[in-house]
């Protein structure tokens, strides 16, 4: 089951909805305890194995929240959150590392799968635990409440990443009222349109041009296009379903994407793209080592750190740790050596310098044999032997139109169409009508698809 | 806020119109799709290792999906749209003006692969051909052309077909067999020649003048005319019922080209077995009567494991036929010059291996057919055994 499959939405989806408005308004006691009903038989249904993973690290945490938050001194409540996180993050260790560290030292293991989510919700551990111990949230009593923390499941596969002293409020949420249903209602066709049509398109013109032997320049870069605006799409169309899911559900989820194919510099990007995970890492990691607080050789230190760190937490492999750190290099040079630079190029410049290193890093992310990777970047810079135009009359003939509108809506100006529209009663019922259009066209594409896996569920 | 309302009353409804739809419906759709030509997935297996494996949770949903209510008009307008905006690919076929091609498979020629492929299958058919000559029966080798590859000029100029690979892969195979001398009756040239005849132009097989065209060619070898085999002249007609191809099946019938299903009256009397039990299936199951839409089915009632055809001619020889699809209306028409028909499909048929097969009965000859895609495949009918 993920977000959009066939049982979630016209199964799981409406039951959930009926129950939670059907509860009279003053009972958010109710409401919560359903909404945790619901999210527990969702995320079973996604994998038991994953429940029990998310409860088991739900109850670490509320052990060591509850001990922490009794503990009467700083080092107590420190061990409580250090316990707590080596337990969690432990945990994820295992699932996720142990067979790229034993490979280090030439052994070769074979844990078993790591559950879904399981990055997503150790990260929520930690920033609970550690929240807890600064005294920025107060531990949660309830049990019940901490778990639909953990499993709600608007967010249980793929965040936004959220703090609990943001949503501690809202867990037992008040019932919406229309405004915010609509709203949400319109984020989730939002949402599936882009999943359904816009990146499974870019998928099928990524794959065409880069999976299918030699190809030329034009036609790699063409492909890592495809791919930058399929990884757009899949995983923030999930985050715009959750985002949908959660406020129909009482719950106010962060953003996560800020049109990030809009930015000048990779650090304008990062700012723009996954903006809850970059948050994580910079109040749980970069702040913790240091930041930029120790002189410029540990601030380069730390950033390496980071974006190793970030890498790896995509993916249990080289390529991801090379990404990272392709990241970090671009960002220590930005900070460091290019930022007068850039501040004295015209916005263009910036935008080319900016989207030219975001597809190379893409092309990084996604080709996970080196020497594939390698073949693949020569043919970036220096182009292959046998050019045909058969890729492109292909991909742009098949998938020419969503490749168009996914240019379109990587700018704020499909934003602002909707809100353009929604200045008049008859630019509001355009409105509506079209998100029924994207609705009914998702419905097309799911009814017709096979598997419908999101990129960073495996993350 | 009024319109809110409805938007949200609309969605709800769809949601939960979607779901109690599909659970009506589940209990009275048949388990199979016309237009995929496969079983639907039925209910999950509910065990305690299904559910806890989350096995049952992936059935359900393919169960889901293959039952959604209206799934069949969905996937029609579906396949409309893709159509109306001319992508080159719909549902795996791409239209071409007069015909309907599948998406080319892209392979490259491994010249070492296919070389090894076809060593292993002309291996195999020439320990056929010794247990065959072994009792003094003939064998021979058929090879024919699939659609794809005699309408190869069909696809657009700027799309690769896979006539290059094609090529390669019966050159290698009927390299091979020469080398083991294998007798081969090699049918690409002539079939291609005349491919708008013998040829639909929506599926992927030869039609019924094409199958005329194999059987007419197999009686004048001289190994099979020893036996006293001739071929029988029949009067072919199209039927006037609609005809769904594989590739118009895969467009739900929404392409715009139309052709018929060619049928003949068969006049021989025959009692046919399908796996081993008395059959009616009538060898072209055609009604003009009831115009209702045929399939390339209607040849022998499709793919069965092991299909025998007895005309109490003891003057007659007997024959093994074995392959794919492409013996069907085979079959239908050169059961006529034979006392004896069999034909095995090794995809489906299971019980004995062709050498056991071969042993128990001893056909006088022996045809195996296959066509230019699947010729060096080494499962199904290339695992001859």
């Amino acid at each position: 089951m993920s977000l959009v499959s066939i049982s979630f939405l016209f199964f799981l989806l409406p039951a959930a909805l009926v129950c939670f408005y059907a509860v009279p308004a003053e009972k958010n006691t109710l409401r919560g305890a359903l909404l945790l009903a619901f999210s527990l038989l969702f995320v079973f249904l996604v994998q038991p194995k994953a429940l029990a993973a998310a409860l088991v690290t739900c109850a670490v945490c509320y052990v060591c929240g509850a001990g922490s938050s009794c503990a009467k001194t700083q080092a107590a409540r420190r061990a409580w959150c250090v316990c707590g996180i080596v337990l969690t993050v432990g945990a994820l260790c295992f699932y996720k590392y142990a067979a790229l560290l034993a490979s280090v030292f030439g052994v070769t293991i074979t844990p078993p799968g790591a559950p879904a989510g399981v990055s997503f919700f150790t990260f929520l551990a930690v920033s609970y635990l550690v929240d807890v111990a600064r005294g920025a949230c107060a531990a949660e009593r309830n049990p019940a409440r901490l778990a639909l923390y953990f499993t709600a499941f608007p967010k249980f596969l793929q965040g936004p990443l959220t703090r609990y002293s943001a949503l501690q409020t809202a867990l037992f949420p008040a019932r919406p009222g229309w405004d915010a249903a609509a709203r949400g209602a319109e984020r989730i066709c939002v949402g599936l349109g882009k999943k359904l049509l816009l990146a499974t398109a870019a998928q099928g013109a990524a794959e065409k041009l880069l999976d299918t032997g030699v190809i030329s320049c034009p036609a790699a870069w063409l492909g890592a296009a495809c791919y930058a605006l399929q990884i757009y799409f899949d995983f923030s169309g999930y985050t715009d379903m959750a985002i949908g899911l959660g406020a129909l559900f009482g719950l106010n989820l962060p953003e996560n994407f800020n049109y990030p194919y809009c930015a000048q510099s990779i650090t304008d990007f990062w700012r723009r793209w996954h903006m809850t995970l970059s948050q994580w890492f910079r109040d749980y990691i970069y702040i913790p080592l240091g930041g930029s607080r120790r002189g410029k050789p540990r601030q380069v230190l730390n950033l390496l750190i980071v974006w190793a760190l970030t890498g790896l937490w995509h993916g249990a492999s080289w390529n991801f740790a090379l990404w990272g750190l392709y990241f970090a290099v671009l960002l220590i040079v930005e900070k460091f050596v290019l930022a007068k630079l850039l501040n004295r190029l015209p916005a263009f410049f910036r935008h080319v310098y900016a989207l030219f290193f975001i597809l190379l890093g893409w092309v990084l992310f996604r080709t996970e044999d080196f020497s594939r990777l390698a073949a693949l970047l020569r043919t970036l810079f220096t182009g292959a032997a046998a050019v045909t135009a058969e890729p492109f009359v292909f991909v742009l003939r098949q998938y020419g139109i969503e490749l168009l509108l996914g240019a379109f809506f990587c700018t704020p100006l499909g934003k602002r169409l909707l809100e353009t529209l929604d200045r008049t009663r008859f630019g509001r019922v355009v409105k509506y009508v079209l998100l029924l259009a994207i609705f009914a066209l998702a419905l097309l594409a799911l009814v017709r698809s096979g598997v419908n896996a999101f990129i960073y569920a495996q993350f | 806020m009024k319109l809110k309302k409805a938007f949200l009353a609309v969605l709800l409804l769809a949601l939960l119109g979607g779901g109690v739809g599909t659970l009506a419906r589940y209990h009275s759709a048949s388990g199979w799709s016309l237009y995929e030509n496969r079983a639907l997935a039925g209910a999950p297996d509910l065990t305690a290792q299904s559910i806890l494996s989350g096995s049952a949770a992936s059935d359900l949903e393919d169960c889901l999906r293959d039952h959604f209510i209206g799934r069949d008009r969905l996937l029609k307008l579906s396949t409309r749209l893709s159509l109306l905006r001319a992508q080159p690919v719909v549902n795996g076929v791409v239209s071409a003006e007069t015909a309907l091609l599948p998406e080319p498979l892209g392979k490259t020629i491994d010249e070492a692969q296919l070389q090894a492929d076809a060593q292993t299958i002309a291996a195999r058919l020439s320990a056929v051909q010794n247990a065959v000559e072994g009792y003094g029966g003939t064998f021979l080798y058929v090879h024919v052309p699939e659609q794809r590859s005699v309408l190869r000029d069909r696809y657009p100029d700027w799309m690769t077909d896979d006539g290059a690979y094609l090529d390669a892969a019966s050159s290698a195979l009927l390299a091979a067999l020469q080398e083991a001398n294998v007798p081969v009756l090699d049918l690409t040239s002539e079939l291609t020649a005349r491919a708008d005849e013998l040829y639909f132009s929506t599926d992927h097989h030869f039609n019924l003048y094409g199958a005329d065209f194999v059987y007419r060619s197999v009686c004048v070898q001289p190994g099979v005319q020893k036996w006293g085999v001739s071929h029988v002249k029949n009067t072919i007609l199209d039927a006037k019922n609609p005809f769904l191809g594989t590739y118009g099946r895969e467009l739900f019938g929404q392409s715009r080209l139309h052709e018929s299903l060619a049928f003949y009256t068969p006049t021989i009397p025959y009692t046919r077995f399908d796996n081993g039990a008395p059959s009616d299936v009538p060898l072209i199951d055609v009604d003009e009567n009831s115009q209702k839409t045929v399939f390339y089915a209607a040849y022998m009632g499709g793919d069965i494991g092991e299909t025998i055809l007895k005309t109490d001619r003891p003057e007659l020889p007997s024959l093994l036929l074995v392959g794919d699809s492409f013996t069907n209306p085979v079959e239908a028409l050169i059961y006529q010059s034979f006392d004896e028909t069999r034909s095995l499909d090794f995809r489906h048929y299971s019980e004995k291996t062709l050498t056991e097969y071969l042993q128990d009965y001893q056909p006088e000859v022996v045809l195996v057919l296959r066509d230019d895609v699947s010729c060096l495949k080494l499962t199904g009918n290339g695992n001859l055994q």
